[in-house]
């Protein structure tokens, strides 16, 4: 309960306090605040319940009751006289009805995000449930003796493994929680160098178009997509505190914590933001206001002093572990792509891509002339230059962090500045409600558009990458027909720091706690690397010969059991294991098999 | 004397803006290592069977004095089938022979060397 108290805290903290009185901002702030108190109940129910199940219906119903109660109060008292404010209320509020029930549909489709993160780090947190402790030792159920992650990663699916929830389908939940308040930290950055009616607009494509939260987030990349909306936090205080002196100090020292608790790779990202601020003292000589910046040096060490110790219990000794050159070159192997990139393949990637680098939209290049415009038409207005200079030190920043995977996913940023130009340019609500939502059902990358057009990972290949019904028959079998100290060789492997299989095989383990003969190496990570070698060395003789004997007689060594193979094969031919007199089929439905070893 | 308080201040924000974006640009690339040696790596399929693919390969690295050398194959996405780690030498033919099972598919090969430097390849290989 103090792991959730920690990261509800900021949302409390905030939504706790006096809002504005402009009617948008209040409608807002009561829709976020009903979603956080249902969000904070619901999960105390379903944790005696242990299901997470009826949690979306929960929610909508409950949201959309309290908004509609909350606009009727303020239709009756405050804007019954002002017919534009009415207009914008009305419309503002079908937007927070739209995203929160978009965002549900697409929840209730993916049903549970199995790729990269979700996966990796559900793994780890059920193993601590197996083995009754925290540990940074995982072996036999992975192959890390240490490893380091920022370790938010690990509080909140651990709170699902206490209590009997599937850590996975919470971290999915987490998710889409998140993504909602998402757009809203840009609508209040957008207030305070737009009007109201910019600033809807903003939150419009913000919520519906541009959403970094879930397009990292399906992706699996979950502590990531979580961190940005803390990081979204930090930035907006900062803003307040340069433009109006005021700051909430708690709601900083807490969002600066669970920023560096996600994913500290974030903090590099408030650099355009905070050199910005300094420029525009200086440019204005304002040294008063500079002066003013540099108190708040304190307020970040007060956060990592106060938090360091939550740091330390969670990972007690993985600050020893070793970066050695290997695991350097891995880690560069790793950003192959991104390092051999010419100039406009980076710029293309920068201006023009989502976030995992993997779509490229014509709609991202509307942001940006849209942006250009937006600035354009402001040029006269100083304070608006401030957005421009973020703008440009974010492009410099990203540039030059390119040529590393994990902080090339930062180019969402630019998806901020385009929120604001499409904002600006599509500022008639009413008109983007109507036209440019049914729009979306062709625009990459619109919410409308991804729930379209969900797949499971075997159809395409790429994200978003979900789990699909006959995934979860397979685990239900496994979970009433293989014996608890069965262990697993599943189809593919991993290298370049994940461990991602391709019919997500090791999510085996965390769904139906059977172990899984691990073959991964990890950058972040100790493990016998011998050890790890000679399993790869098995999956690779094993998958060219089924019935080579020396590799049955490794793998029973192991205490290998059986064989997963999904619908994405790679290395394991199931045709060649049909053939085999050493294996016997035991499960064959919808190109999932599981064959014992004999 | 506006136009040259106009003019020195213009500079001034110009010269300011210049500073500011050396250094994030320096922040930048110092929390990047770079991949300053370069590799060449040269596959050939040697032969092939109804269940796998051979190769023999040769690295040369441009560089002086002993490397180590960390080859991995993948074959879907991140997942590898082959992960192995050689010393070797500069400016000279490295060989290192890789065997996959026959599929429908290509593989990715990825080498990584160094020594106090570092250097990256990657080759498609056709099985």
């Amino acid at each position: 309960m103090l792991i959730f108290l920690i990261f509800a805290a900021p949302f409390f903290i905030f939504f706790f306090s006096k809002p504005q009185d402009e009617i948008s901002y209040r409608i807002l702030w009561s829709f976020t605040l009903t979603m956080g108190i249902v969000f904070f109940f619901t999960i105390i129910t379903s944790i005696f319940l242990e299901s997470l199940i009826f949690l979306p219906v929960v929610v909508l119903f409950l949201s959309t009751i309290t908004a509609s109660a909350i606009y009727l109060y303020y239709k009756k008292d405050r804007v019954s006289n002002k017919k534009v404010k009415k207009k914008i209320s009305l419309i503002f509020l079908i937007t927070i009805v739209l995203s929160l029930f978009l965002r549900l549909v697409f929840l209730y489709k993916i049903d549970t995000i199995l790729g990269a993160d979700v996966g990796r780090f559900a793994n780890i947190v059920h193993t601590w449930k197996v083995k009754d402790r925290v540990t940074t030792y995982l072996p036999p159920y992975d192959l890390a003796t240490k490893f380091f992650y920022f370790p938010a990663n690990f509080f909140l699916p651990l709170l699902g493994e206490v209590e009997g929830i599937n850590s996975i389908h919470f971290l999915t939940y987490l998710v889409f929680a998140h993504s909602f308040i998402f757009p809203f930290i840009v609508y209040l950055i957008t207030r305070m160098f737009l009007k109201e009616e910019y600033a809807l607009s903003t939150y419009f494509f913000s919520s519906f178009f541009l959403d970094p939260t879930i397009n990292i987030g399906v992706f699996g990349v979950f502590g990531y997509s979580i961190g940005i909306v803390y990081f979204l936090s930090v930035v907006f205080l900062l803003l307040k505190y340069y433009f109006t002196e005021k700051i909430d100090k708690l709601f900083f020292i807490f969002s600066f914590f669970l920023i560096s608790g996600f994913h500290a790779y974030l903090l590099v990202l408030l650099i355009p933001f905070v050199f910005s601020l300094v420029f525009h003292t200086l440019t204005k000589k304002n040294i008063k206001k500079f002066l003013n910046l540099l108190k708040l040096l304190p307020l970040p060490l007060v956060s990592l002093l106060l938090f360091s110790p939550l740091f330390y219990l969670f990972t007690p000794d993985s600050i020893y572990i070793s970066f050695n050159k290997e695991k350097i070159a891995d880690l560069m192997m790793f950003s192959f792509l991104n390092r051999k990139a010419n100039l406009q393949q980076r710029l293309s990637f920068i201006f023009f891509s989502t976030p995992n680098g993997l779509i490229y939209s014509p709609f991202l290049f509307v942001g940006l002339l849209c942006f250009l415009f937006f600035m354009y038409r402001n040029r006269q207005n100083e304070k608006i230059w401030f957005v421009f200079y973020s703008f440009l030190f974010s492009l410099i920043l990203l540039y030059g962090l390119f040529d590393d995977l994990n902080h090339a996913r930062s180019y969402w940023l630019m998806w901020l500045f385009y929120s604001m130009g499409l904002g600006y340019v599509f500022s008639k609500s009413s008109f983007n409600l109507i036209f440019l939502l049914v729009l979306s059902v062709v625009i990459q990358p619109s919410l409308i558009f991804y729930i379209l057009n969900l797949h499971p990972v075997y159809e395409t290949g790429h994200i978003p990458w979900i789990i699909w019904p006959e995934f979860k028959e397979v685990m239900e079998f496994i979970k009433q027909n293989v014996p608890l100290d069965s262990t697993f060789l599943i189809d593919g492997g991993g290298a370049g720091c994940t461990g991602a299989s391709s019919s997500y095989g090791e999510r085996i383990f965390d769904l139906t706690s059977r172990k899984i003969f691990y073959f991964t190496d990890y950058c972040w990570a100790e493990y016998d690397e011998n050890d790890y070698r000679k399993r790869l060395e098995i999956y690779r003789k094993i998958s060219i010969n089924p019935d080579d004997k020396d590799s049955i007689i490794s793998l029973k060594n192991f205490n290998v059991t059986h064989v997963f193979i999904g619908p994405i094969s790679v290395g394991l031919d199931k045709n060649l294991f049909l053939n085999s007199k050493y294996y016997k089929l035991t499960y064959e439905r919808n190109d999932f098999y599981i064959f014992e070893i004999l | 004397m506006k136009e040259m308080i106009f003019t020195s201040s213009k500079f001034y924000k110009v010269s300011l803006f210049l500073v500011f974006v050396v250094l994030i640009y320096s922040i930048s690339k110092y929390l990047i290592k770079p991949d300053s040696l370069e590799v060449n790596v040269e596959c050939k399929n040697i032969e092939v069977s109804n269940s796998s693919c051979k190769f023999t390969c040769e690295l040369f690295a441009h560089c002086d004095g002993k490397i180590k050398i960390r080859y991995v194959a993948l074959h879907s996405g991140w997942a590898a089938i082959e992960d192995k780690m050689i010393d070797g030498e500069c400016n000279e033919k490295n060989a290192f022979s890789l065997e996959f099972p026959k599929r429908d598919y290509n593989y990715m090969l990825r080498v990584g060397i160094f020594n106090e430097e570092y250097g990256i390849s990657e080759k498609v290989l056709y099985c």
